[in-house]
């Protein structure tokens, strides 16, 4: 555990500088949000608030990227692979540092949020358990991308690439299948998100696995493509299976 | 003892064979050069070696593991410098000294500060900041520092001016005497290597020509002159006289497997009233000369 937290920490201070930026732009946003009125706003106030809310998109794009690939799992040339540090324990530390970051924070803002408007969270569980697989999901199914690829650029080249032939699968597959009445479509959306979701979460596991532990690019590509086809399958198909097994 | 054993070690790339069929064995305590040209497969032949690629075919053993077993125990006890490294370059010196540390038990405050003081690094400054000399000298420190039973250098003394150098092996050539270790160093600097190395082995087009002790090596290669009445062709000659050269009543040639006597009775064979001289050959000279000889094959090759 010393060894995982050694590895987070040397993380953390190379980060620290856009990590700061990060936690700054979203403490602004929250701060904006939940205690400045919507009218009472000033336009530089609004400004600065979509400016921020830019940077932590960009920032949390880059970060988790570089995060991943700054000790890169299969790259020859990686400096931690001739060092005693095992994949696992590598694998370990990049997990729980993005899980704390990109999962952890954005939760305990909406937990403070929560607590500064006195909501029951109990009756929150079902909405915080759905943000944390959205969270996980986004974060690992990026984390997967990048621990295939060697730079920023080639992971969001794949990761636009993926999501769009996802799309544009999806769309055509939507094309054969018949359409549903908005109430079964009302009634299916959650156990949808949550298949994809769920798919998405362990397809990015097993892709991270991959690459940590066995170092074939080739079964993680092979994977990230079957895991973009199953997601378009799922988003247009589920429909129609969920509606005829549950008759 | 061997502290590396490869058993027809291949590695492709796609289409290109880089390494085929190498077979070594690098005994414990040894200085262990691997020589060739630029391409020759020294660095595959490492990479294997360190897992950092899968062999195509046959085995490799270091420390009595398979090398695509390497583990945190087996890596504690192996330093690795390559020039192909990508080091933590936002780090300070001492930052990366203080990162690796604790992955080591058997990390050695006193070594590390004393290496620090010899290879005059700046404890303070950027990896990034550093001249690339300067740079080899602390990746080398940081895999020094814990006593590393193997230490595998590639290619070390690329792109280091001669000065910077010849500091680096100093160094290498003091902190050896600390300690029991073994080192297996690839290089196409043939100076360096000779200074350092007890054993040699040469690499070609990713296969092994010979490998042996250094001190075999230069006993068996001379540059042999003969002087001769009229020309003497190519044609009958012993295969181990490579680049035979002839120029009116003055021969010369490399004997790859040197014996005064045997050598001499050879000449004498074919050029009966000719006078001999065999002249020492540096470890360059000899690499030349094989890298010149139509890739043949040399007597007396251990592999």
């Amino acid at each position: 555990m010393n060894l995982i937290w050694h590895i987070i920490k040397k993380d953390l201070r190379h980060f620290r500088w856009s990590l700061g930026l990060w936690l700054a732009c979203l403490g602004y946003v929250f701060f904006v949000q939940e205690r400045l009125n919507f009218h009472s706003r000033t336009d530089l106030q609004d400004y600065f608030r979509l400016m921020s809310i830019v940077t932590i998109t960009v920032l949390s794009i880059a970060m988790l990227i570089s995060i991943v690939q700054q000790d890169h799992p299969t790259g020859s040339t990686a400096f931690w692979r001739t060092r005693p540090i095992s994949a696992g324990r590598l694998l370990a530390a990049k997990l729980t540092l993005l899980g704390a970051v990109f999962i952890g924070i954005p939760l305990l803002l909406v937990l403070l949020g929560g607590w500064l408007h006195r909501l029951v969270l109990l009756s929150s569980f079902r909405e915080f358990g759905l943000m944390v697989l959205v969270l996980g999901a986004i974060t690992l199914s990026l984390a997967a991308v990048s621990a295939c690829t060697r730079t920023i650029l080639y992971a969001l080249f794949l990761a636009l690439g993926l999501m769009f032939g996802t799309g544009a699968l999806s769309e055509s597959l939507s094309q054969l299948v018949p359409k549903f009445s908005a109430k079964v479509s009302m009634q299916m959306n959650n156990s949808r998100a949550l298949a994809l979701l769920g798919f998405s979460v362990v397809t990015a596991l097993m892709i991270l696995g991959i690459q940590y532990f066995k170092r074939r690019l080739g079964y993680s590509i092979a994977l990230l493509v079957f895991a973009s086809v199953g997601s378009a399958l799922i988003g247009s198909m589920w429909g129609y299976f969920y509606f005829y097994t549950s008759q | 003892m061997n502290i590396i054993e490869t058993q027809n070690l291949s590695h492709r790339y796609w289409r290109t064979e880089a390494l085929r069929d190498l077979t070594l064995a690098v005994p414990t305590g040894s200085v262990f050069a691997l020589l060739g040209a630029n391409g020759a497969g020294k660095t595959t032949a490492i990479k294997v070696l360190m897992n950092l690629l899968r062999p195509s075919a046959g085995s490799a053993r270091v420390l009595g593991v398979e090398s695509s077993r390497l583990g945190e125990r087996e890596l504690a006890q192996i330093g690795y410098v390559s020039e192909n490294q990508e080091l933590p370059l936002w780090m300070t010196v001492r930052q990366l000294l203080d990162y690796c540390r604790p992955f080591y038990p058997t990390w050695d405050a006193g070594l590390e500060a004393k290496l620090l003081r010899q290879f005059d690094l700046p404890p303070d400054r950027r990896l990034k900041e550093l001249s690339r000399g300067m740079l080899m000298k602390a990746a080398l420190l940081s895999s020094l520092a814990y006593r590393p039973k193997l230490l595998v250098l590639d290619e070390p003394f690329s792109g280091l001016d001669p000065v910077v150098r010849d500091d680096f092996v100093s160094g290498l050539l003091e902190t050896s005497r600390l300690g029991d270790w073994t080192v297996l160093v690839s290089s196409h600097d043939i100076e360096e290597v000779e200074r350092l190395a007890d054993q040699i082995a040469l690499i070609e087009a990713g296969h092994l020509r010979f490998s042996e002790s250094t001190e075999s090596l230069l006993g068996r290669f001379r540059r042999v002159e003969v002087q001769m009445e009229g020309l003497a062709g190519e044609a009958g000659l012993p295969a181990t006289w490579l680049g035979w050269r002839c120029d009116g009543g003055r021969a010369s040639f490399v004997d790859s497997g040197y014996q005064r006597a045997a050598t001499e009775a050879a000449c004498r064979d074919r050029f009966p009233a000719a006078s001999i001289q065999a002249h020492p050959m540096t470890l360059r000279e000899i690499f030349i000369a094989l890298t010149r000889a139509g890739r043949k094959q040399p007597q007396g090759v251990t592999s």
